[in-house]
């Protein structure tokens, strides 16, 4: 079975990467990382507008050190249907080094290694209906 | 069906067999003074045209000189507009081609994306193009941008060249998206 999420917005490099400080900081209940959804329009974090664009990623298909790391929504900060796709250490916890390094190229012409993982994983272009 | 005619590389033998199966001899002399044998493989089907089968680079470049005169006219309405071309590929479209225009306020939250991108789907090729947000995903124009074409290198190039014409008419919704004032960052 495949696990997908959704990423609003365009399949170009830089959508595909973190920002710095926004999604490399975490807070309660929500790890640093990618944003994602598991569903496409239903959360209005996502605000896919109606006939709004989300690529799909399949994150069975990431290759590590990238992983999806689900959202703890009981807590404080945490959201349901969010998943993080960040790198990890073998243990299992966030490589913030690593992630800080993938989020630095983000709006240069450098394509890090990791938004390469995440490309060769985005399985589809959806679109919301209108 | 890809047909091999009977021939001999080597000492190897090859041969159609009922037009289903190639048989592949191997004497003796080759495996050894007891073995002797033949295999047999199913023809394989001719296959659909295959990501590397394209030139993609001459359809980039084909849409980029078309997405060329849109900057050009942006660039004449609003000289400070900054933008940057560029692809892009992912398991699910081998090509995306694309000019990024940027917000005229200086925020770098969605740029506004023109683009092509093409997605291979057996022997069919869907073509498709957007005036769109970078990150939220909202399309500003679209209409007619989407074709179905057989999976060819002419078919492709030629949809993808009529889809970028169809972006490069509402220039206007380009200036108009980078000027908005209304602009709301969304948290994602």
């Amino acid at each position: 079975m495949t696990w997908l999420v959704y990423r609003s917005g365009s399949g170009r490099e830089d959508n595909l990467t973190p920002r710095m400080i926004k999604d490399t900081v975490g807070k309660p209940g929500q790890s640093p990382g990618l944003s994602t959804y598991t569903t496409p329009y239903t959360t209005p974090e996502l605000a896919v507008p109606p006939g709004g664009k989300a690529q799909v990623i399949d994150l069975d298909l990431l290759q590590l050190p990238l992983r999806g790391l689900e959202d703890q929504p009981l807590l404080e900060g945490g959201r349901e249907g969010h998943v993080s796709i960040a790198p990890t250490t073998p243990d299992g916890e966030v490589d913030r080094v690593l992630l800080e390094e993938w989020a630095a190229t983000r709006g240069t012409d450098q394509v890090h290694r990791l938004t390469e993982i995440v490309q060769q994983a985005l399985v589809a272009t959806v679109r919301r209906p209108r | 069906m890809i047909t091999p005619q009977i021939e001999r590389v080597a000492d190897f033998q090859m041969q159609v067999v009922a037009g289903e199966d190639l048989a592949v001899s191997i004497p003796s002399a080759v495996l050894g003074a007891d073995l002797h044998g033949t295999a047999w493989f199913p023809l394989l089907k001719e296959p659909a045209g295959t990501t590397d089968s394209f030139d993609w680079d001459s359809i980039h470049r084909a849409v980029q000189e078309i997405l060329g005169t849109l900057a050009s006219w942006v660039l004449s309405r609003a000289p400070a507009t900054a933008w940057k071309s560029g692809r892009s590929s992912a398991r699910a479209f081998p090509l995306f081609s694309y000019r990024v225009f940027y917000r005229l306020d200086g925020n770098d939250y969605d740029p506004v994306i023109v683009g092509v991108t093409v997605s291979l789907e057996g022997s069919i090729a869907r073509v498709s193009g957007d005036i769109s947000g970078d990150e939220s995903g909202r399309v500003y124009f679209d209409e007619g941008c989407s074709l179905e074409v057989p999976s060819h290198q002419e078919a492709i190039f030629d949809a993808a060249c009529y889809v970028a014409y169809l972006l490069v008419v509402p220039g206007q919704i380009v200036l108009d998206a980078i000027s908005d004032r209304d602009f709301q960052v969304v948290e994602r």
